[in-house]
């Protein structure tokens, strides 16, 4: 398999707490990798490295052969990572269509002078722009709804759009931060079958954090594990139900009798 | 999506309107026409301000700073080659008003860098205090005319110069709000952290907001250098840069025909209130209070308003 993602001996400290310390984590080409740990782990600390939030104190990040190392966000972004969030952030002025088109910002290829004049080029481009959106509001099912206040929309619809947000830009890796926080059973199911279906569909590696477990185990074909900033596990999901040091970090230390 | 001819159009068509309009301008009262004028170039002002405080939503106070580089080096540019004589005035005033324009840009460039840094009232703050700083360096500069100010300016600006320019800026804005492009400054807007996780570059998006909004207001003070033959720095001082904000936050921010038509009433307010003299401010002021706690998003966001701009979009 080819490597898309390699982290290496990556740290970070905010102050004299180590967030993440010498975390190893190879992503390969079209992956679907959970990773969970409990609250405070530094999961999220790992996305906001990788997406170029954070530097880290030390260690490397390559992406597809390029270090992302000293890159800012939205170079990072358009290299191919993109992400969702654990809290939503959605744009609160723009509709569903126009927030999944922000997304697509960066590949207008006709700049700011094109925007104003609208030549020929611009409408070209937006035509294709148009397209893509299009046919991926189609595959969320959120075409009925696109001229709709994104804010607007019941939570999972919500989820939903920040989804699309990040997967319309045909990224090559999809960072994806408690996709199924605050579902119920049935609509947990249906974002699993969804992100299967997004994966194939867009060809895209995916990365994401969880703490359900039915989704995590559902889903993912490899899970790594973090405790206190560091990566205590990896492996399948049925590896990793019986790690002994994963259910530690769970449950608290055997007590023997 | 399927073209939209109708702004060109509406563009092409306003231009030989407005030319013909012009030449009416003999067979009104000079007061009226001055008032027309100032909306004119009020719309302009208040319409390149929106780009930065309502679409790029970054809160600026400096904005009669860039106007009055506008003002002075295109009031230079005409004095200088005016001085050669004889140039039929379209050849003369052009360069003027684009070299004002320009000289006007890259103070922008030089404001909207350190902006990348700074948020809300922080913001607010550094641009008041940079268009401060122009005024008060005009004041210093004695080939400018310093505190007297700068006399005999060549009267140029008529009814066609500011409302054609206008027609354009508004072209300008409501192709790029229409635009993939133009849809960063929004999410910009929003939410910065998940604009650049987007791959929107905040930078260049706040950056251009400044360049262009302090374009098109070096241009306005072109316009107005040159309808009132004479400028002095007070003209272009902290109370000038709140007008200008005041127009936009009552049109509603990043709505472009509210802000049209409060650059509108809001230039025509303080003269009608004349009649009650003394309470003119007074008014004025309270209209700005009960405006503000009746209509926070703006009084005249309809029309362009958010609803419609998403309607074309997804046309």
């Amino acid at each position: 398999m080819e490597t898309l993602l390699s982290i290496k001996k990556c740290s970070i400290h905010f102050g004299g707490l180590a967030a993440v310390s010498e975390l190893d984590l190879e992503l390969e080409r079209g992956c679907l990798v959970g990773m969970i740990g409990p609250n405070g782990a530094g999961k999220t600390t790992v996305f906001n490295l990788i997406t170029g939030v954070y530097k880290p104190s030390a260690g490397s990040i390559v992406f597809e052969g390029k270090s992302l190392l000293g890159l800012k966000i939205p170079q990072i972004a358009r290299l191919g990572i993109s992400r969702t969030f654990q809290n939503i952030r959605l744009f609160k002025s723009l509709t569903v269509y126009q927030t999944v088109q922000a997304a697509i910002h960066y590949q207008a290829g006709y700049g700011l002078m094109g925007a104003t004049i609208q030549g020929p080029k611009f409408h070209r481009y937006e035509k294709r722009i148009d397209g893509e959106i299009k046919e991926a509001l189609d595959f969320f099912g959120l075409r009925e709804i696109m001229n709709e206040p994104a804010l607007s929309l019941p939570y999972g619809l919500q989820r939903r759009v920040e989804l699309v947000r990040a997967m319309v830009s045909r990224p090559r890796l999809v960072l994806l931060d408690e996709p199924a926080a605050g579902m119920n059973q049935s609509e947990k199911n249906q974002l699993m079958n969804l992100i299967r279906r997004a994966r194939g569909f867009y060809g895209c590696g995916i990365l994401l954090i969880e703490h359900d477990m039915s989704v995590v185990m559902g889903i993912c074909e490899r899970i790594a594990v973090l405790d206190y900033g560091i990566k205590i596990a990896e492996g399948s999901p049925r590896e990793i139900q019986n790690n002994p040091a994963v259910l530690e970090a769970y449950l608290g230390e055997r007590v023997e009798n | 999506m399927i073209r939209d001819h109708k702004p060109k159009a509406v563009l092409i068509l306003s231009l030989p309107v407005f030319w013909l309009l012009g030449k009416l301008q003999g067979s009104i009262s000079p007061y009226y026409y001055q008032i027309i004028i100032y909306i004119g170039i009020n719309i302009i002002l208040a319409s390149s301000l929106n780009l930065i405080n309502g679409f790029a939503g970054q809160f600026s106070l400096g904005h009669a700073g860039f106007m009055a580089i506008g003002a002075y080096t295109s009031a230079l540019i005409t004095s200088l080659i005016g001085a050669g004589g004889g140039l039929p005035t379209p050849l003369v005033f052009l360069p003027a008003l684009a070299g004002g324009g320009a000289a006007a840009s890259v103070c922008g460039l030089l404001v909207g860098i350190p902006t990348l840094r700074l948020k809300g009232d922080y913001l607010a703050i550094t641009t008041l205090g940079m268009g401060e700083i122009i005024r008060v360096i005009i004041q210093n500069l004695d080939f400018l005319g310093g505190a007297r100010g700068f006399t005999g300016i060549a009267k140029m600006t008529d009814f066609f110069w500011v409302y054609s320019i206008a027609a354009l800026l508004i072209y300008l804005l409501y192709n790029l709000l229409h635009s993939t492009y133009g849809i960063g400054y929004l999410a910009v807007r929003d939410d910065e952290i998940a604009a650049e996780s987007a791959g929107i570059s905040a930078t260049r998006i706040k950056v251009s907001a400044f360049i262009i909004g302090a374009f098109f207001a070096g241009i306005a003070g072109g316009l107005y250098a040159h309808f009132v033959t004479y400028i002095n720095p007070a003209q272009f001082g902290f109370l000038r840069s709140f007008e200008i904000v005041v127009m936009v936050v009552i049109g509603g921010m990043g709505s472009i025909t509210g802000v049209i038509f409060s650059a509108l009433i809001l230039t025509i307010l303080p003269e009608a209130l004349r009649a009650v003299a003394m309470y003119r401010m007074v008014i004025y002021a309270l209209l700005l209070v009960v405006i503000m706690i009746a209509r926070p998003g703006g009084l005249f966001a309809f029309g362009s308003g958010r609803k419609k701009a998403t309607a074309s979009a997804a046309r």
